[in-house]
């Protein structure tokens, strides 16, 4: 490589070195130098490029860790929501128990919209397999065909990204509800 | 590159379990395995598909499809991938959605008058799974290594082949389940020269299957495979269901089953307490207001023991051990023989099933701390040794059944035995069977069975222009040729005129090349508009959302709101249930939806007792 540079330069080729190793010419420095510098370059734009792709993942991993935690822990208090929903149906006939089970599911629901959870919207609305968990299906004469009939435990969500899907209960093909879907009762 | 994602040239290589009940993917990064969650934060994905109109749901929510259209969701379809809609009869009764015979015979699934291939379905959730992983890594995928179980045949390899081309991926390898679990844990790492013997033992959700491998200088051979297709950690949660609904009906007379809702609850709390239990010696189940008897409610309180789910069960972990001991009989070893167990599937957790393995095999067996999602690390530890990543690794995989030819009265002709080492090689000589012969059928089969009827036709081939002989003498070289995702390729030729004979090749199985290259076409289509579909959807159900919150809102807070704010917010709201009455499309839709976002903010305002600003 030395000797083909050598001839294609302008300059006068020095002696070599005293040990007998050749040495390098301006003109090749130069080359080699260019060289590194480029290999170099691509190195550092690949390591820039590996970094932001890593630290955009970082982040997503971290709000996935936090998300599923959060719903890891979420999740062990729903059924007593659920429970205290249930406990709430049987007490219709006494008012003041009625009343005081209300405030507690309430309240709960109260804390979790604080923290920018809330209610999964399910009875009058579409069937939504995104939000909603279909157990079954049954014809209803007050809502058209693919509407949530009834809400069996409530779902819960956090902005777009679901927590417990609500499960339902929806009104079948034979349906005879109004054409138009009105507003939830 | 030194360190990153396995890539290679070709952008990195994704391993994909491709399971029965769940599917999961992984990627080597960094030289460690990371699993990728999906768009529901979930390491692993049910692998459901669900159609619900024009729309194609998969995972999760096409799960939540199954109590309103179970002729639409299809859960399963490994079952039926590569298989024969006449050897599935038993299967077929147990699916609540139909299974149907395609022209060539192949079972397919029919949802509302529409044919669909199994390969097509597992291309939807490989589809799934490869839009996750790309999610995740932030760069297109287009290159995946997926398992298989052992036992899979040729023709079953070629589907789930052909459903990560309709997926849009190049299939880099077809990898057999215990190999790649073999590779998670790391057995191709050791340094010992001799050969070693391997159990994997795999209790998945929904099937059982054990292989024995042998490791010989990093290379890897299956020996034999054998399993149960019908069981898994579901029958441990049906055990758990039944003691603990027949416990209250002993107790209250109410059968629990009888009741959709309670039977969801119930179940629910029957796979909780089976996982505490994995590591705690009781559980308590509690499910107040189950069901109700003369309007009082009924609960369900129990406490359930280690002990008690070990009893309930134990018939189950016994069903196991059957195929154990098939798998070493075919292998022609003892117990003793095999110096190291591993488990796989989710119910391995389980310490029970553990003490029976040992017991089984006379030594403790290996396990991981996710056992679930073993296979798919070894598919992507495959997949960074074909980008180059890791060095020193052979894989060795063998035929799973024998390979040969029908020749004359019937007979099966072996040409290649099965666990014969794949890639594998066979040429043999035959000839015709009756004078002056010009066309001859090589019929190919595979199967372990004597007579070629009873053995799996994988593919005919047609010589002609044979020359006029007396029988027997033409000479006639078929050549076999299985390449290392054990895929086959036949070719006969004539040889005794020299003269080039004319061969064709009509796989009997499957999907053609050129249905799949539809079909990968029509997926790449519909992508657009499934997307903009989605984003419709999306739309419609975020506005469905405010508006319900704000009827909600008015209902509560209508008399503390300015004259001004309500009747602004009312006529907002209006008009977007009009546009979603008559489903908008949305470029109606939007500023609709934006409209009543802005003046809804109004009745928050006014709620928390702000000084009330003007309507814009």
């Amino acid at each position: 490589m030395s000797q083909a540079t050598n001839e294609n330069s302008a300059e006068p080729r020095p002696p070599d070195g005293p040990d007998g190793v050749l040495t390098l010419t301006e003109a090749e420095k130069v080359v080699l130098a260019e060289q590194e510098a480029a290999n170099l370059k691509d190195k550092w734009l690949r390591a820039v490029a590996e970094l932001e792709n890593f630290k955009k993942r970082t982040r997503r991993e971290i709000d996935d860790a936090v998300f599923r935690a959060r719903q890891d822990l979420l999740n062990s208090f729903f059924p007593t929501a659920d429970n205290l929903d249930r406990a709430l149906e049987l007490a219709r006939g006494n008012e003041q128990l009625f009343k005081g089970i209300e405030m507690v599911a309430h309240e709960f629901r109260g804390a979790l919209a604080r923290h920018g959870i809330d209610v999964v919207p399910s009875v009058g609305h579409t069937f939504d397999p995104a939000m909603h968990e279909a157990l079954q299906q049954v014809d209803s004469e007050e809502h058209p065909p693919g509407t949530v009939i009834v809400e069996y435990e409530k779902g819960y969500r956090q902005g777009d990204r679901l927590l417990r899907p609500a499960r339902v209960v929806i009104a079948g093909p034979g349906s005879t509800g109004p054409k138009k879907p009105g507003p939830a009762a | 590159m030194s360190a990153g994602v396995a890539r290679g040239r070709g952008g990195p290589i994704v391993g994909i379990d491709l399971g029965t009940t769940n599917s999961c993917a992984a990627i080597l990064d960094g030289g460690e395995p990371r699993v990728l969650a999906n768009a529901e934060g979930s390491r692993t994905t049910p692998s459901v598909v669900a159609f619900v109109g024009p729309d194609i749901l998969v995972g999760e929510a096409a799960r939540h499809q199954a109590g309103k259209d179970p002729a639409a969701v299809i859960f399963a379809a490994k079952r039926l991938i590569g298989r024969k809609f006449a050897d599935l009869a038993d299967l077929r009764r147990t699916l609540p959605y139909a299974v149907v015979a395609a022209d060539n015979g192949d079972a397919w699934v029919e949802v509302r008058g529409q044919r669909r291939s199994p390969s097509q379905i597992a291309a939807h959730v490989l589809a799934s799974l490869r839009d996750a992983a790309a999610d995740a890594l932030g760069e297109p995928i287009s290159r995946a290594i997926i398992t298989v179980p052992a036992y899979f045949d040729d023709a079953q390899r070629q589907a789930t082949r052909d459903a990560g081309a309709i997926a849009g991926l190049r299939v880099e390898r077809i990898l057999s389940e215990p190999t790649a679990a073999a590779l998670a844990y790391g057995l191709h790492d050791r340094k010992e020269r001799t050969p070693k013997t391997v159990a994997v033992y795999d209790l998945g959700g929904g099937t059982f299957d054990v292989s024995i491998l042998e490791l010989r200088s990093g290379a890897f051979e299956v020996l034999a495979t054998a399993g149960d297709s019908m069981l898994g950690g579901e029958d441990f949660d049906s055990a758990v269901v039944d003691h603990l609904a027949a416990q209250f009906q002993r107790q209250h007379g109410l059968d629990l089953r009888a009741d959709h809702h309670a039977l969801v609850r119930l179940r629910d709390a029957a796979q909780k307490a089976k996982h505490e239990l994995s590591w705690a010696l009781s559980t308590e189940l509690n499910l107040p207001f189950i069901a109700a008897r003369d309007d009082q409610p009924l609960h369900l309180a129990a406490t359930l023991s280690r002990r008690e789910l070990e009893q309930l069960t134990r018939p189950l972990i016994g069903r196991t051990l059957g195929p154990c001991r098939r798998v070493l009989t075919d292998a022609g070893l003892q117990a003793t023989q095999i110096e190291e167990v591993l488990l796989v599937g989710g119910q391995t957790r389980m310490p029970a099933v553990v003490e029976a393995v040992a017991e089984f095999f006379g030594r403790p067996p290996s396990a991981a701390s996710n056992p679930d999602e073993v296979v798919a690390i070894g598919a992507a530890i495959q997949g960074a040794v074909l980008a180059g990543e890791l060095a020193n690794l052979v894989l060795l995989d063998v035929v799973p059944l024998s390979i040969g030819v029908e020749t004359q009265g019937g007979v099966f002709s072996v040409l290649i035995p099965r666990n014969t080492p794949i890639p594998a090689r066979r040429t043999e000589i035959f000839s015709t069977s009756v004078d002056n012969q010009s066309i001859v059928h090589v019929h190919v089969l595979q199967g372990l069975r004597e007579m070629a009827e009873d053995n799996r036709s994988l593919a005919r081939l047609q010589l002609t222009e044979i020359p006029p002989a007396p029988r027997g003498v033409p000479q006639i070289k078929v050549h076999f040729e299985l390449d290392a995702d054990a895929i086959l390729r036949v070719s006969a030729r004539e040889l005794a005129s020299g003269k080039q004979a004319c061969v064709i090749a009509e796989p009997t199985s499957g999907l053609t090349r050129l249905e799949v290259e539809s079909l990968a076409r029509e997926a790449a289509l519909g992508k657009e508009a499934d997307l903009a579909r989605r984003a419709t959807a999306q739309l419609r159900n975020r506005a469905e959302t405010l508006a319900y919150a704000c009827e909600r809102a008015l209902e509560s807070y209508a008399d503390a709101l300015p004259e001004a704010v309500r009747r602004g917010v009312e006529r907002d709201l209006g008009a977007l249930r009009a546009l979603l009455a008559e489903f908008a499309d949305p470029t109606a839709l939007q500023p609709a939806f934006l409209t009543l976002e802005r003046s809804s903010r109004q009745i928050y305002a006014a709620m928390l007792g702000d000084p009330t600003p003007a309507l814009d």
